[in-house]
């Protein structure tokens, strides 16, 4: 491929009331099979795809933090995390699946702006 | 349409890629989108490849039928995409899952119809990837 350009996705939905938060992960693993550059951002309920102990077996559907852990495996290192979002809900890194770099807002706004594509699902 | 008289020369000439998230039948999103595309191509724009995902994929179905009086949003896509020979791919894990097969993937799962119109290719999201390495602009709808 010529140029690499760079992918910010944001994940911004709770994990199992919709398909988002899967698709999201699957242009993840995509963007990682052709080392695109890409920034895998959390925040509002997106945060709730991060933390540990899910079992959603219960309600028919698949783990998605389980699928979280692994993106340091593809490679995916850039990953951050609202921290404000992780906050209002009542979370720290601790809860987490993964380490991830917290982030503030400005530092977000930066990040956002200097992408090449912003995916939002 | 007053936009027209905007319409950039050729060398201003931008390729887009369109991310088409939305659903035909239950949310605006596709419409604006196959509005955008239509203007695109009147403004000398290029487009570099649609993109259907998710519930988006719907937007493929050569099997909707819509009341007399209402747009057939997939039938409006097939036509804008053969008339414009564009690149068009339906993400092979989202259209399964909803129904949207070619005679391949029909006769790989044993189905009895084929429901993907010809003009849109079942593809990966490999070729979302590679389409914005080739683009100047992505556009997410719905």
């Amino acid at each position: 491929m010529p140029n690499k350009k760079s992918i910010s996705l944001i994940a911004r939905r709770a994990p199992y009331g919709s398909d988002g938060a899967r698709r999201t992960l699957d242009i993840a693993f995509a963007a990682a099979v052709f080392e695109q550059p890409l920034n895998y951002i959390f925040i509002g309920d997106g945060v709730f795809q991060l933390v540990a102990g899910q079992n959603p077996i219960e309600i028919s559907s698949k783990p998605q933090g389980a699928a979280l852990e692994t993106l340091e495996l593809y490679g995916i290192n850039e990953v951050f995390v609202h921290r404000g979002s992780l906050l209002n809900r009542g979370l720290t890194e601790s809860h987490l699946v993964c380490s991830a770099n917290l982030i503030e807002d400005c530092a977000l706004k930066k990040l956002i702006a200097e992408s090449t594509y912003v995916i939002n699902l | 349409m007053t936009f027209l008289a905007n319409t950039p020369k050729a060398s201003g000439a931008l390729r887009y890629t369109l991310l088409i998230n939305a659903a035909p039948q239950s949310s605006q999103g596709a419409k604006t989108a196959l509005r955008f595309a239509e203007s695109l191509l009147q403004m000398g724009h290029n487009i570099e490849r649609l993109f259907f995902y998710g519930d988006g994929v719907l937007n493929a179905s050569s099997l909707s039928v819509m009341p007399q009086d209402e747009i057939n949003i997939p039938a409006a896509w097939h036509a804008l995409i053969e008339a414009n020979g564009l690149s068009s791919v339906v993400c092979v894990s989202s259209a399964i899952r909803r129904g949207i097969v070619d005679t391949a993937e029909a006769q790989r799962h044993e189905l009895y119809a084929a429901s993907c119109y010809t003009s849109s290719e079942i593809g990966g999201l490999g070729q979302l990837i590679e389409a914005l390495s080739n683009s100047d602009r992505m556009l997410s709808f719905g």
